[in-house]
């Protein structure tokens, strides 16, 4: 519950005219300050062919803080970047596009054991580094399942919205035996979802019949969760049995992190960050960093993670489920009169920031 | 009018004839050497004229002036003129009326107790001695420095070693005004004829039984109070403030006082001297008031219309009090009628009271009882909105205060109160509050000299919060803390000028900071269930009230406290150092067995404050104060909330004390009917708590590890001027004050904003309250008030980053550097009293208020949505008006 929601329900009960007004502090002479994003891991470009998952190289992006408003962070291009690790070996980032900078290194990954930093400098010659860090042992992969449950959710009927019983599935993690630990082991699982979408009005053989929408945020972004023993239990996402999105085929793939102590705090931060609203939520506060500048003293975010990782894809199955899931009829037909995405199924509505390809993922499996 | 109206009044007095009707003709004789009455009397007889005068003004005064050629009034003007008299007309009588009306006002109950002084031998307006001497009732021992004082002629003297005092004084009737310090003030009527002599005894307050009951104030208590930053208000005044939905406030008539300040909006928690909420000691006839609101602090937790006096003492206090460290908030109810029964109350638009007081025995034994309820729901049911029909929100409270005089020489009272809100909103998450308080006190006393007071009280304050809003996340959680005490004081008056009073005071002390459990059999929250903390804190005081001379006086003091925290409970050990990252984990931990020692704490608190009169109406003062507190309230607010509770001292957290200095002028004019005070304050605070970045208020057993304990200091000048009376009266007060915060250490985690200097939640540099009161007649009040004060610091997202697949990671501003907008406010109340008549059965009053007259969207909070855009809650964001009854039954 939040503390507006309480002061607005006192207020309104007493007839006290209470108002939210948008407010703008004046916090224009605040500076613009950089943000680094990136992490490598102990999976390489070519380790990671061996996932049902795209492959990808390590990728550095850089950005400078954007005022609080619907405004994308600017890009910072022209830097110079390197990851060196406690050998003072050193591996260059290329610029493929302004701010994102990529490690073109196919067998470049975390070696158990060695630690890794990111330095970099800017094209006005500021210059940025990160801690040390060292990739976590890599932990074997939770024992990934789910449950069917029933809970209360919001739907609209009638234009209106309405709290209704919510059919569908929970989708856990169990963290696998850790034996004899003395520290935490620390997890990030975050989840990338692809399902086709069809377009009804070409024939099955057109290759624009059949398209697979890739996003990174049909579910929650992320979970965290630490285990001293292991075998502790972490809900990940809910997914409605009745979701029009499961019918032609859907898949998460579950990537599963090792963090260090201060990356996870990092991403403790990002999270408690969102529950700002909440009427215990802990004072505001900012997200730690383990950037730091280098000959001078400029504020940096972000946060140049070094980290193990494994990767799980899970499909789901109609027939996983005990009870009868029904492709409704009117999902299987164009409408009157039928829409451009009728005959062309890359121009289906999809989630921003979402990927569509009219050609199966090499790893996905009908 | 008011030359007439005084007429009237004394034309009660006065000789009256009755007709109608008078020719303003020219007088043709002179009456010259004729005696005054006998003239006077012609010309009426003469003239058809009527003339009302009193005829003892006038006994052998003979006609000087020569009436021939005059009209009737110029020829009365020109002979009463030197004794300050005139002659009006009124619905065509002549009255003769006084210049000065004070120096003739003879009020009804006076004459039973006029004092006749002289004979009567001088005329009036000669300059005559007055002598006598005053001395202390119980002993008969002289009274040194004792004042002997004339407010309607603003003269005065003081006594000398043998107690006695000459005055001098125009023939007339007066109230002298004989008062002492550590006594109770003596007004006489008396009516000067000639010189003469006039003893009086004066009675020590602490020796008679009565004088507990607290009485108002004098007009002149701010100059002559030893004890330095005691903001008095009495009910009366407090009733006369504009109020939010017709309810009196006592807290919030506080904060128009300089110096004690809200955070926000409604807030009923204050602030005094840069302190917090958390740092204020409340009591309501000895038992601890945790929480002094209802609704979130819509509603004060004060039943007006059973308060007697409220007292804040800005720091420390006497050294009777303790347990925090920025005020005393001493709120007392009243007795009830032992002789009496009676009936009042007042109905609202969403809450009513209701009083009743009288005899048990009569003279021996009384009760006051009095409640108050809320009736929001059916509003709330009435409109049409779905969340709010299955909402509710109610409170009631209940107070009642017993009386017994056991013999001449001990009195019992016993005080209670209960109260309980229920607040659900869309009957998915409820909050219940509510408060049961004890109190009985015993008053004892021994001989002329010494009484004892023995006050034994429970508190006990619980909260219950639940939320089904979301299945997966529902939970209950309930926190609370108990407190038993017992306290006994020891009042021996050494000396007539010196009082001694000794005691000790002992609190078992219970808090439950939380046990948040799962609600539901999809809830998915882990069950935390932190262990209740106990505590025994013992103290011992000696506080004397001395009058060092006539004009200088201390009010000293010192209190030992002593704290020990026991189990059974378990203390966490926490990691520290450079390899802490946000907050530090727990390495270790300890469980202590019921009543083993875990920590224990003690303190010396020397208090003073010393009082110097320049004049008879002006005076400096300065004091010092330590205190030590050793509860600490936990608050992620910057107001109170139910769910805020408290933490005790203990191997992760040391003890708050402070240390205030502070040094004042006081100065009262034209009769102390304009008060001027300024007084300058500086504080430290040692051990201010805070809290670490990120760290975790609800159900966290390990949330010591996340405090942060450092330095504060606070400083301001208070000004206050006060008109006492008049058709216009009120006050004006003005705080330039600031309240900061330090926290520096070796390791990042324990530092905040560089290790510099920030100003504190409740730091607001200029506050200004304005409070005026006009009679628009002998039944119309009219009330305003306005308030101004500067918006409170806030930490605000100044920039965003995006980072995977979050889209706004906010970046914020070092804590407390930015503020939320200034804050005002006018508010305007009406009283329209009915009849004026007193044997009437039935008396009451309509109460129109406004409040915020021009409608300002002040900030209740400014709250950030995700993407770290800012938006501004007003709660009270439009004019208000309401109305009010309040009524008496009594025979």
């Amino acid at each position: 519950m939040s503390r507006t929601a309480i002061l607005m329900m006192i207020s309104t009960t007493l007839y006290t005219g209470a108002c939210v007004e948008q407010f703008n502090f004046d916090v224009s002479h605040e500076s613009p300050l950089l943000v680094v994003e990136g992490f490598v891991s102990d999976l390489s470009y070519d380790d990671i062919q061996n996932y049902p998952v795209d492959a990808r190289y390590f990728e550095v992006k850089l950005k400078i803080t954007s005022g609080v408003k619907n405004k994308h962070d600017e890009p910072v291009a022209g830097a110079e970047i390197q990851v060196i690790d406690d050998l003072a070996e050193s591996w260059e980032y290329t610029e493929v596009e302004p701010g994102i900078y990529r490690l073109f290194f196919e067998d470049f990954k975390a070696e158990a054991g060695r630690s890794y930093m990111l330095n970099l400098e800017l094209s006005n010659g500021d210059r940025y580094e990160s801690n040390f860090e060292m990739p976590p042992p890599n932990q074997e992969l939770a024992d990934f399942f789910f449950e069917e449950e029933v809970i209360t959710g919001y739907d609209i009927k009638a234009g209106e919205v309405v709290i209704t019983p919510l059919k569908g599935i929970t989708y856990k993690a169990k963290v696998a035996d850790l034996g004899t630990q003395t520290d935490f082991v620390r997890y990030r699982w975050d989840f990338t979802t692809t399902y086709g979408v069809i377009a009804w009005g070409l024939d099955e053989d057109d290759i624009n019949y059949k398209c697979w929408i890739t996003t990174g945020f049909f579910f929650k972004n992320f979970v965290i969760a630490k285990d001293l023993e292991g075998g502790s239990t972490h809900d990940l996402f809910f997914l409605e049995t009745n979701d029009q999105h499961l019918h032609e085929g859907f898949t998460v793939s579950f990537r599963q992190t090792a963090l260090t102590a201060d990356f996870y705090q990092f991403w403790e931060d990002v999270e408690s960050q969102e529950k700002q609203e909440q009427l215990f939520a802990p004072p505001p506060y900012n997200i730690v960093s383990n950037m730091r500048a280098v000959g001078h003293d400029k504020p940096v975010y972000g946060y140049f993670g070094v980290v193990s990782e494994k990767f799980h894809r899970w499909y789901f199955s109609k027939k996983e489920i005990s009870y009868y899931i029904d492709y409704p009829e009117s999902l299987q037909r164009c409408g009157v009169p039928p829409a451009p995405e009728c005959f062309d199924c890359r121009l289906i509505s999809r989630p921003i920031n979402s990927i569509i390809t009219n050609t199966a993922p090499t790893w996905w499996a009908e | 009018m008011r030359i007439i109206k005084l007429g009237l009044i004394f034309s009660a007095f006065l000789i009256s004839s009755i007709g109608y009707g008078q020719e303003m003709n020219r007088l043709k004789k002179s009456y010259l050497g004729l005696d005054f009455i006998t003239a006077v009397d012609s010309i009426q007889k003469e003239n058809n004229v009527k003339i009302f005068f009193k005829p003892d003004w006038f006994e052998g005064k003979k006609v000087e002036t020569s009436a021939a050629g005059l009209t009737i009034q110029e020829f009365l003007n020109k002979n009463v003129e030197k004794d300050e008299l005139k002659a009006v007309l009124y619905y065509g009588t002549i009255v003769l009326v006084a210049n000065n009306p004070e120096l003739y006002q003879v009020e009804k109950s006076a004459d039973k107790n006029l004092v006749i002084i002289g004979d009567k031998s001088s005329k009036l307006n000669e300059v005559v001695s007055v002598t006598g001497k005053i001395t202390d009732g119980a002993n008969d021992e002289p009274l040194i420095g004792a004042r002997v004082y004339i407010s309607s002629l603003n003269i005065g003297t003081i006594t000398d070693f043998n107690g006695n005092y000459s005055l001098s004084v125009p023939v007339g009737k007066y109230v002298i005004e004989y008062s002492s310090i550590s006594y109770e003030n003596k007004p006489v009527d008396v009516v000067i004829k000639s010189a003469g002599n006039h003893d009086v005894s004066l009675f020590s307050g602490s020796l008679q039984l009565d004088e507990l009951v607290i009485t108002a104030e004098g007009q002149d208590a701010n100059v002559q109070q030893r004890v330095s930053g005691l903001e008095n208000m009495n009910i009366e005044t407090i009733k006369q403030l504009p109020t939010f939905m017709g309810e009196v406030d006592p807290v919030k008539s506080l904060t128009t006082m300089p110096g004690i300040s809200t955070t926000g909006e409604l807030s009923s928690g204050f602030n005094v001297r840069g302190g917090e909420t958390g740092q204020n000691l409340i009591l309501q006839d000895g038992a601890i008031i945790y929480n002094p609101t209802h609704l979130f602090g819509f509603y004060s937790a004060f039943n007006s219309d059973m308060v007697s006096d409220v007292n804040l003492y800005k720091g420390g206090g006497p050294a009777n009090f303790g347990g925090r460290i920025s005020s005393v908030l001493d709120i007392k109810l009243r007795h009830g009628d032992d002789e009496k029964y009676k009936v009042s109350g007042g109905v609202g638009l969403v809450s009513s009271r209701l009083t009743a007081e009288g005899p048990i025995l009569k003279n021996k034994a009384s009760f006051l009882i009095g409640g108050r309820t809320s009736y929001t729901n059916w509003l709330l049911h009435s409109l049409n909105n779905i969340d709010l029909n299955s909402s509710a929100a109610a409170f009631y409270d209940m107070n009642a205060k017993l009386l017994y005089r056991i013999s001449d020489k001990d009195y019992l009272t016993g005080s209670f109160y209960i109260s309980h809100d229920d607040f659900n909103l869309s009957g998915d998450s409820q909050y219940d509050w509510g408060n049961n308080n004890f109190s009985l006190e015993w008053n004892h006393v021994y001989g002329e000299k010494t009484l004892s007071t023995l006050t034994l009280s429970s508190s006990d304050y619980t909260v219950e919060t639940s939320t089904t809003e979301d299945e997966q996340e529902a939970f209950e959680f309930d926190n609370g803390i108990k407190n038993l005490s017992a306290k006994f004081e020891f009042l021996y008056k050494m000396h007539p000028k010196n009082s001694l009073t000794a005691g000790m005071e002992y609190n078992k002390i219970e808090s439950e900071p939380g046990n948040l459990r799962p609600l539901g059999e999809f809830s998915i929250i882990d069950a935390v269930d932190i262990n209740n903390q106990h505590a025994n804190e013992v103290a011992i005081f000696l506080q004397d009230d001395w009058d060092l001379g006539a004009r200088l006086a201390l009010s000293g003091g010192i209190r030992y406290s002593m704290f020990r925290r026991v189990g059974a409970d378990k203390v966490y050990l926490f990691e520290q150092g450079i390899d802490v990252l946000r907050k530090p984990e727990v390495i270790d931990s300890t469980f202590y067995n019921s009543g083993d020692l875990i920590d224990s704490f003690s303190g010396i608190e020397p208090r003073f404050s010393l009082r110097y009169l320049l004049t008879t109406n002006s005076s400096i003062k300065m004091s010092y104060y330590r205190t030590y507190q050793y509860m600490h309230l936990i608050s992620n607010t910057v107001s109170a909330t139910p769910q805020d509770y408290y933490l005790a001292s203990g191997p992760n957290l040391d003890p708050q004390y402070a240390d205030q200095y502070s040094i004042g002028y006081f100065k009262n004019i034209r009769e102390n009917q304009y008060q001027f005070s300024g007084e300058f304050y500086y504080k430290d605070i040692y051990n201010a708590i805070d809290f670490i970045e990120g760290a975790e208020i609800l159900g966290n057993e390990e949330l010591e590890g996340s405090l942060i304990q450092g330095k504060g200091k606070a400083y301001g000048l208070e000004v206050q001027i006060k008109k006492n009376e008049g058709r216009l009266n009120g006050w004006i007060s003005y705080t330039y004050s600031r309240s900061l915060r330090k926290y520096q250490s070796d390791f990042e985690y324990q530092t905040v904003n560089d290790g510099k200097y920030y100003s504190s939640n409740n730091d607001k540099p200029h506050d200004l309250s304005l409070v005026l009161n006009y009679k628009l007649g002998a039944r119309l009040v009219l009330s305003a008030n306005f308030s101004y004060s500067t918006g409170r610091p806030i930490t605000v997202p100044i920039s965003k980053f995006s980072y995977d697949k979050t889209l706004a990671a906010l970046r914020y501003s070092d804590r407390n550097a930015y503020r939320i907008p200034d804050y005002h406010r006018l508010d305007l109340s009406l009283t329209l009293k009915q009849g004026l008549r007193k044997d009437r059965l039935l008396r009451g009053e309509w109460v129109f208020s406004i409040f915020n007259v021009y409608g300002r969207k002040n900030a209740y909070s400014v709250y950030f949505i995700d993407s770290g855009q800012a938006r501004k809650l007003s709660i009270l964001g439009s004019m208000f008006p309401s109305i009010t009854y309040n009524f008496k039954l009594a025979k």
